[in-house]
């Protein structure tokens, strides 16, 4: 039994080599060798790691797994690798529809997941998951307290970290709306906190967290320095959330934040000092394209760039009903001019939407075809679609640190 | 082409396109059309035993279509697809109590309905007739809404299997 194993996989591999390499990759046909010396013994055992500080063009692709959620992962890719099996780096598991969050100044990453006992049954039970970055070693687990934890399509802001990365805010929705704080010296829970009808955790100063509400405003938790609750205050409502809603995704840049509505608007919000505030309205839609119906849309519809700049997906014939559906366009934005720079016209139809670090970004867009279209954006031109790295429904990626 | 399209033809599930562009990958949906109602939260309303089907519901298309009219709200895989009906779940699963609500109009009596997507549970996802129509929906600021959320909720098992249109009332007119 055991040799047969061998065996197989031994075929698989040969297969494998074949299959995946670059296009000229056949094993060579050479005439056998044998006064060469043998090959030594090799060591077994050996486990590669990761640098300290990923280059820029490595990111993490939340692998929901739609349909198979037991298997949602988090793959760590490098978008510019142009040889393919080298592109993947590493992989974490990442179950029923997981959140992830990743530090930066520590060296480790966060995912909120659950699991039953047996699979689909038994006793549920919701754990934050501790990763290592350089090794993706799994270090701890928090188990949760009861089934709380937000299980929803990825979102950025379904967990957070403080500015000083001393916490980390955890949305919790059972459908009662809450989110705990985690002590990240200490790695424990250090409160949970009710948040009434708003839900998901946009970092805010230095120690606050601030949820989008259902009655079109906002409520910021503030937290004392041990990290449980100080205070709250409510925002008075900015949108209505049924004539003229907006996306609960903001694009946040040097703490402001910038929500884009369903036809265009863009409400700007100061999440710099200890409660937000809110600053303007403005518009992404030219008159122009308004008689069109240009629309943002999308799932993870918008990134920022470390230049200060965001990018947003965007589509015509837009109406109720279509602003999830993504974008052959993305319009890219300079939110301190309140002008749009430029228009894209994408290669495929867009879903979701990234930007890798640095000065020179390339833009991540989750295809029609669910593979990643890698853009440049300063003209719009593809440098490469990502395909078979694992990949099913990669519907939000993060920048990697 | 539409990025549903393509998908859709990837994952070999174009029964539940048949005269529809709409389709994602969404666990539920919530839509509003024709009409408003009463904003309701989700609530917990599974239904028990069997359910008649009137000339309404008989005329009124193919279950297995996501353009049949409960589905107006719908975002998932369909139950009637999946060994269940439209208001049944599939064998072995369990009906979650909690959802959220959308109204629907019936084209042949003309009547908008309130329906109560409730999901299916504790069986893994069952991969066919995908079907999303995001008339109405909201982000996660308004759960009643909100199709982007795990409705498994109050079933024992949070694991999503299918979707269900189930009537429970006729819509209030504002």
């Amino acid at each position: 039994m055991k040799a047969l194993k061998l065996t197989v996989s031994v075929c698989v591999m040969v297969v494998s080599a074949a299959s995946f390499g670059s296009g000229d990759a056949k094993a060579p046909s050479v005439a056998p060798k044998p006064d060469l010396p043998p090959l030594p013994v090799e060591n077994t055992g050996y486990i590669e790691s990761l640098p300290k500080d990923y280059p820029e063009s490595w990111m993490f692709v939340d692998e929901a797994a739609f349909f198979s959620m037991f298997a949602g992962k988090v793959i760590l890719l490098d978008v510019e690798e142009k040889h393919p099996p080298k592109r993947i780096k590493a992989i974490a598991d990442k179950a029923l529809l997981g959140n992830f969050a990743e530090a930066k100044s520590r060296e480790e990453f966060y995912i909120m997941e659950s699991f039953h006992q047996r699979g689909s049954r038994g006793p549920r039970e919701d754990v934050l998951a501790f990763y290592n970055k350089t090794t993706f070693k799994h270090e701890k687990d928090i188990v949760w307290e009861g089934r709380t934890r937000l299980q929803a399509l990825p979102e950025r802001y379904a967990m957070a970290l403080s500015a000083d990365e001393k916490f980390l805010y955890v949305a919790n929705f059972s459908p009662a709306a809450s989110f705990s704080v985690v002590d990240l010296d200490k790695r424990e829970v250090v409160d949970t906190i009710g948040t009434p009808g708003c839900v998901l955790t946009y970092p805010t100063g230095q120690r606050s967290v601030t949820s989008i509400c259902s009655n079109g405003g906002l409520l910021t938790t503030v937290l004392d320095k041990n990290g449980k609750k100080k205070s709250q205050q409510r925002m008075a409502p900015f949108f209505n959330t049924d004539s003229s809603p907006i996306f609960e995704r903001p694009v946040i840049i040097d703490g402001m934040a910038y929500f884009p509505g369903f036809e265009g608007q863009m409400h700007s919000v100061d999440f710099r000092g200890e409660v937000a505030k809110y600053v303007e309205e403005w518009h992404l839609v030219k008159d122009a394209e308004r008689k069109h119906n240009w629309r943002p849309s999308g799932l993870a519809l918008n990134d920022k760039d470390d230049n200060g700049l965001f990018y947003i997906l965007a589509h015509k014939d837009g109406a109720e009903g279509t602003q999830t559906h993504g974008g052959s366009h993305v319009w890219v934005v300079d939110p301190k001019t309140k002008k749009r720079l430029k228009t894209l016209e994408l290669p495929n139809w867009g879903i979701s939407i990234a930007a890798t670090r640095g000065k020179n970004p390339k833009l991540v867009v989750t295809n029609g075809d669910l593979n990643l279209d890698i853009i440049d954006p300063k003209d719009g031109s593809l440098y490469q679609t990502i395909a078979d790295f694992g990949n099913m429904t990669p519907l939000l990626v993060h920048k990697a640190h | 082409m539409s990025l549903f399209d393509r998908f859709f033809e990837k994952t070999a599930r174009r029964k539940a396109q048949t005269g529809s562009r709409r389709g994602f990958i969404k666990g539920l949906g919530a839509a509003l059309v024709g009409t408003s109602t009463i904003p309701l939260l989700p609530v917990a309303r599974a239904a028990d035993g069997a359910n008649p089907k009137l000339p309404q519901d008989i005329e009124a298309g193919d279950p297995a279509s996501c353009d049949y009219w409960r589905y107006c709200a719908v975002d998932g895989f369909l139950c009637e697809c999946c060994g269940g009906t439209y208001n049944s779940c599939p064998p072995g699963t369990e009906m979650s109590p909690i959802t959220w609500i959308g109204t629907c109009r019936n084209p042949v009596d003309g009547r908008n309905y309130v329906i109560s997507y409730n999901d299916c549970c504790g069986t893994t996802q069952c991969g066919s007739c995908l079907c999303q129509r995001d008339e109405g929906d909201r982000p996660l600021y308004r759960s009643d809404k909100s199709n982007d959320v795990n409705w498994c909720l109050g079933s024992s098992s949070s694991i999503y299997h299918c979707s269900t249109a189930i009537v429970v009332g006729l819509a209030f007119e504002e």
